[in-house]
């Protein structure tokens, strides 16, 4: 099993283990079983800005170890012998594939279930081409660029299909009924976002006038819900809930900086810069019924003391919490559902989050 | 206009109350009729006589080292990290002992380069050329009588132009690697009734498109350095009048200009780079001084500084333009009743703005401030025993167009110099303490969105004692110079960026704690009359850790600072030629806050070479020398993934009339 021997590999690597007496992995015959999506799931590490060391590190469920995070040391850095980059952005596990945006690096990179590079990378190349945030209906694979398109790629075959234009800056996106549901956080310092509603049967292309839609988006219910970060000034964040058949938005009436679906329930916490104690503030980690329109606080404020990611384990409703702190390592804490620690381990440089199974 | 209004008030209003002062030094003269011997010219003050660390690079020594510019130089020097991000065209920044880039102040001809922005000046901007010499001073030396901006920083550095006397030409060609032309001319003429005036000129154009090789797991990453081009001019006008010695005027025009590349990181997959600066610096100075009588002298000065920086960054589609404006006057009065006695009184204010270009503004509002020095010190000499204190006062005052402000500060930093000159012999014990702070820079408090006006001022505190000799031992060894200091020291509520989701926020998170030692050795050796050798060595031990309170990496050494560090310089002067080798060498060092190995950042060493020989041909002197820089071809970085060029040459030709 590739991934099996790679991730002992990489445990040995983290305790410090010399690589050779350990990494054989070249040797080892190909076969056994492809992870299946109830052994583990990914995290990727959005790296220090022209630091290179954005990583991708797989975390098991029945050990509750992580493979390494380093730069030179991860799943991808030991499948393909070279760094991933520099500020991974958003990836999709989908179809026994990995496609992984790396925005610095403009690329997107398209890997087996065990991190091994299936072909090489998409490069942007052009001025501000970078990838962001990507999407799939199981069939393509869409990935917004700054460069103001979505790129669409076969899921089966990761073959680029053709570009859809959106609005400036697109950043989170979400597919959903035949219908992608884009964030364009506009012009540089202009705060015009928009998020566009695009009919993938059709072409048309709705647009619905924002602040600064970013990146997260999540399809919960039939219903797409994003963040608008607001203009970090007197807008504040909102969470909205996108009708993807009227192309409308309706305001939840409460601020998130990250927000993840399961079921048919919305988790979400808020870390906003307070001058009064002039200090990033963490809210309690919430949970939004998208039905009964009722809060719950699952997990307390000090819980989420610099938190960085939210993920939610679509097959368990488990809660990945990355946490991050400036210049060191970060930490993922796994949560049940109903908020009991179940895990903890050791990420890179500003997680942006665990990956699970489409 | 309002600056011109904002100029005149302030000349009107702040310049005013001094001036009674300034009469007052001119009566005293009448009053203190000593006929004491009034020194002329400013004997500077040698290393091993300094009550603080003291180091200072003369012109020739500059240029034996193979250096082009002022932080090429600094490199040289102990107690000291230059940050170095490569080419001509690459940022280089000094830290003092481990204080952070911000606290380490440049004057330039005795008056403060200053960037209001960013805190932190460029020294790869200061051709080495026209340097007379360059002084490097960490805490509050003995020279008392200067301005009150030299009080208020934890180290110094002292750039002085050249003004020889008589009339003088001196022009330099030059051609290196990577594409790499320098041409500069520096004109002298001296008048009778004591005028002097000097023009240089300094142009520089590089493709700096110097080849690297940087490790990516199991292969390499091999490339060529790309939009790291630079295209520099330098110009500058001095004028000199002097009136036998009571009166001396120096005046100064500065202007520069530079078109340069911003290469940015080596980014795997991306060799993509276009982000392109563009800068313009004009200043005026102009510095008088008055010798009352022996015992009361006065000196002011007056700086107008405009920079203008657009940074254009295609891949994020944003071009941010700004404006600064620095108006700074400063009037200093010494009083020395005694010859062991002395005591200056210093009054500094200058005025700040920073603004931005509506499109892609980068900050939230134009801000302005109003910093008011005073310093008060005396020096007094008892037997060998010599003390100097001094106490600062600083005033900040703030505005902005728009939005929050900070609230206006004040503070008082003083600092205790003590020296002891054994008898009959060159040996000088040392010991100092200075406490001093920076204010937030203006991108700390007002860049858009991670601009934080609550933040505080980082605070430093340093404690030094050392030893220091200098002497000649006779024979063979005509010189010998020797330092050994040891520090502490803090620096409290250090403003970093702390993220948060969607954008970072500066805050006052981190306190350092320091401990070193500096030392510095340098001999004239001389084998009869064929040649002479001279050899200087640096060595610093600097650790420098994090030891804020809840801090996660407690004990961790600061990033981009190796625990130890040096330098070696030898230039052997033959009849025939001079010859020179230097050598710079680094610890290992960490890019992030987190010491683990997978922050480490390599040391390395750095080895140059240089030939250099004259002719004389009828009054001129013709100088050609040939340097090679990095000779071993070491791959390395001073900053990770900037790396620093390979092996690469450098051919100059210097004709002095």
């Amino acid at each position: 099993m590739p991934l099996k021997s790679l991730f002992l590999s990489a445990v040995c690597v983290f305790a410090g283990i010399a690589l050779v007496s350990c990494s054989n992995d070249d040797d080892n015959a190909p076969g056994g079983a492809a992870p299946a999506a109830s052994d583990g799931c990914y995290v990727l590490n959005n790296g220090n800005w022209g630091g290179n060391d954005a990583s991708l590190q797989y975390y098991d469920y029945t050990t509750g170890l992580a493979t390494a995070p380093d730069a030179d040391a991860n799943i991808f850095a030991l499948q393909n012998g070279a760094m991933l980059g520099d500020l991974a952005q958003d990836m999709l596990w989908v179809e026994d594939k990995l496609f992984v945006s790396v925005s610095g690096s403009q690329k997107l990179e398209v890997l087996d279930e065990d991190g091994k590079r299936l072909r090489e990378p998409y490069l942007y190349g052009g001025e501000g081409a970078s990838p962001r945030m990507l999407a799939t209906d199981g069939k393509y694979v869409y990935v917004t660029n700054y460069d103001g398109n979505v790129y669409v790629y076969s899921a089966s075959t990761a073959e680029f299909v053709k570009t859809i234009a959106v609005g400036a800056r697109p950043e989170g996106i979400s597919c959903t009924n035949g219908v992608l549901v884009v964030n364009n956080s506009g012009d540089l310092y202009a705060y015009n976002g928009t998020v566009s509603v695009v009919d993938l049967n059709s072409g048309e292309k709705r647009d619905i006038q924002l602040v600064n839609p970013y990146t997260a988006s999540v399809v919960c219910n039939g219903d797409v819900y994003i963040i608008d970060s607001g203009n970090y000034y007197d807008v504040p964040s909102t969470v909205y809930r996108v009708s993807v058949e009227e192309a409308t938005v309706e305001a939840l009436g409460f601020a998130a900086s990250a927000i993840a679906a399961y079921e048919e329930k919305i988790y979400y916490v808020n870390n906003e810069w307070s001058y009064e104690v002039n200090n990033y503030v963490t809210s309690p980690l919430y949970v939004y019924d998208t039905v009964t329109g009722e809060n719950v606080e699952v997990l307390p404020a000090e819980a989420m003391t610099n938190v960085n990611s939210l993920s939610v384990n679509p097959s368990n409703g488990d809660i990945y919490v990355g946490y991050t702190q400036y210049g060191v390592l970060g930490t993922m804490n796994v949560y049940s559902l109903t908020g009991e620690a179940k895990g903890t381990f050791t990420v890179g440089y500003y997680t942006t989050g665990a990956y699970f199974e489409n | 206009m309002r600056l011109a209004r904002i100029t005149l008030s302030l000349v009107a209003g702040y310049i005013a109350p001094l001036l009674p002062l300034c009469p007052l030094c001119a009566q005293s003269g009448d009053v203190y009729t000593l006929d004491s011997l009034v020194v002329t010219g400013s004997r500077h003050l040698q290393a091993a006589e300094s009550g603080v660390p003291l180091q200072r690079l003369s012109a020739q020594e500059i240029e034996r080292l193979g250096v082009t510019d002022a932080g090429g130089a600094m490199k040289y020097m102990s107690g000291v990290t230059v940050k170095d991000y490569g080419g001509a065209g690459g940022l280089k920044t000094v830290s003092v002992r481990g204080m952070g880039a911000q606290h380490t102040a440049v004057f330039y001809d005795g008056v403060a380069v200053g960037d209001c922005q960013s805190g932190q000046v460029d020294l790869g901007r200061f051709s080495t050329e026209n340097l007379g010499a360059l002084q490097f001073v960490i805490g509050q030396g003995d020279d008392i009588y200067m301005s009150a901006r030299m009080f208020a920083s934890a180290g110094s550095i002292l750039l002085e132009t050249r003004l020889p006397e008589g009339d003088y030409m001196r022009a330099t060609v030059r051609a290196a690697s990577f594409d790499t032309y320098k041409a500069s001319l520096l004109a002298g003429r001296s008048y009778s009734k004591g005028l002097k005036c000097s023009l240089f000129a300094d142009y520089t154009n590089s493709a700096g498109d110097y080849g690297y090789t940087i490790d990516n797991v199991r292969g390499d990453i091999v490339g060529r350095r790309v939009n790291a081009d630079i295209e520099a001019l330098r110009t500058e006008a001095n004028l000199q009048w002097s009136s036998g010695n009571a009166h001396t005027v120096r005046a100064k025009l500065y202007g520069y200009g530079s078109r340069r590349g911003v290469p940015g990181a080596v980014i795997v997959d991306n060799p993509l780079s276009s982000e392109r600066l563009l800068s313009r610096n004009f200043f005026g100075q102009i510095h008088y001084e008055y010798v009352a009588s022996g015992s009361v002298r006065m000196k002011a000065a007056l700086k107008q500084n405009y920079s203008f920086d657009r940074n254009r960054q295609p891949a994020a589609s944003a071009t941010h333009e700004f404006s600064q404006y620095e108006t700074d006057a400063s009037c200093t009065v010494k009083w020395q009743p005694a010859d062991k006695l002395s005591f200056v009184l210093s009054e500094e204010l200058f005025y700040n703005t920073l603004s931005t270009s509506n499109r892609h503004n980068a900050m939230s509002s134009v801000p302005e401030r109003l910093t008011v020095l005073s310093a008060v010190a005396a020096r007094y000499c008892l037997g060998r025993v010599c003390a100097t204190v001094s106490l600062l006062h600083s005033y900040a005052e703030e505005w902005t167009s728009k939005g929050e402000v900070a609230p206006p500060r004040s503070r008082f930093s003083p600092s205790l110099v003590l020296s002891v000159q054994p008898a009959g012999s060159g040996w000088l014990l040392r010991a100092s303490y200075k406490d001093i702070f920076r204010l937030p820079t203006f991108n700390d408090l007002y860049y858009r969105e991670s601009g934080n006006y609550k933040l505080r001022s980082e605070k430093s505190r340093m404690l030094n004692a050392g030893v220091a000799y200098a002497g000649s031992a006779g024979g063979w060894l005509t010189s010998l110079r020797f330092s050994l200091d040891g520090y502490c020291g803090r620096v409290e509520d250090k403003i970093v960026a702390v993220p948060g989701i969607f954008v970072w926020k500066m805050s006052n998170v981190d306190d350092v704690s320091l401990t070193g030692a500096d030392a510095n050795l340098s001999a004239d050796i001389e084998f009869g009359k064929a040649a002479q050798l001279t050899l200087a060595a640096a060595y610093s031990y600097m650790r420098a850790v994090d030891d804020g309170k809840d801090s996660s990496t407690k004990g961790h050494q600061i990033i981009y600072t190796p625990l130890h560090s040096g330098s070696l310089s030898a230039a052997l002067h033959t009849a025939v030629a001079d010859f020179g080798y230097s050598l710079l060498w680094s610890g290992e060092r960490y890019r992030l806050a987190q010491n683990i190995p997978s922050t480490r950042v390599g040391g390395y060493y750095d080895h140059s070479f240089s030939v250099s020989r004259n002719w004389n041909v009828s009054s001129a002197v013709l100088t050609a020398r040939i340097e090679a820089m990095n000779i071993l071809d070491r791959n390395y970085e001073i900053i990770r993934y900037y790396p620093m060029p390979g092996r690469n040459y450098r051919l100059s030709l210097t004709l002095n009339l």
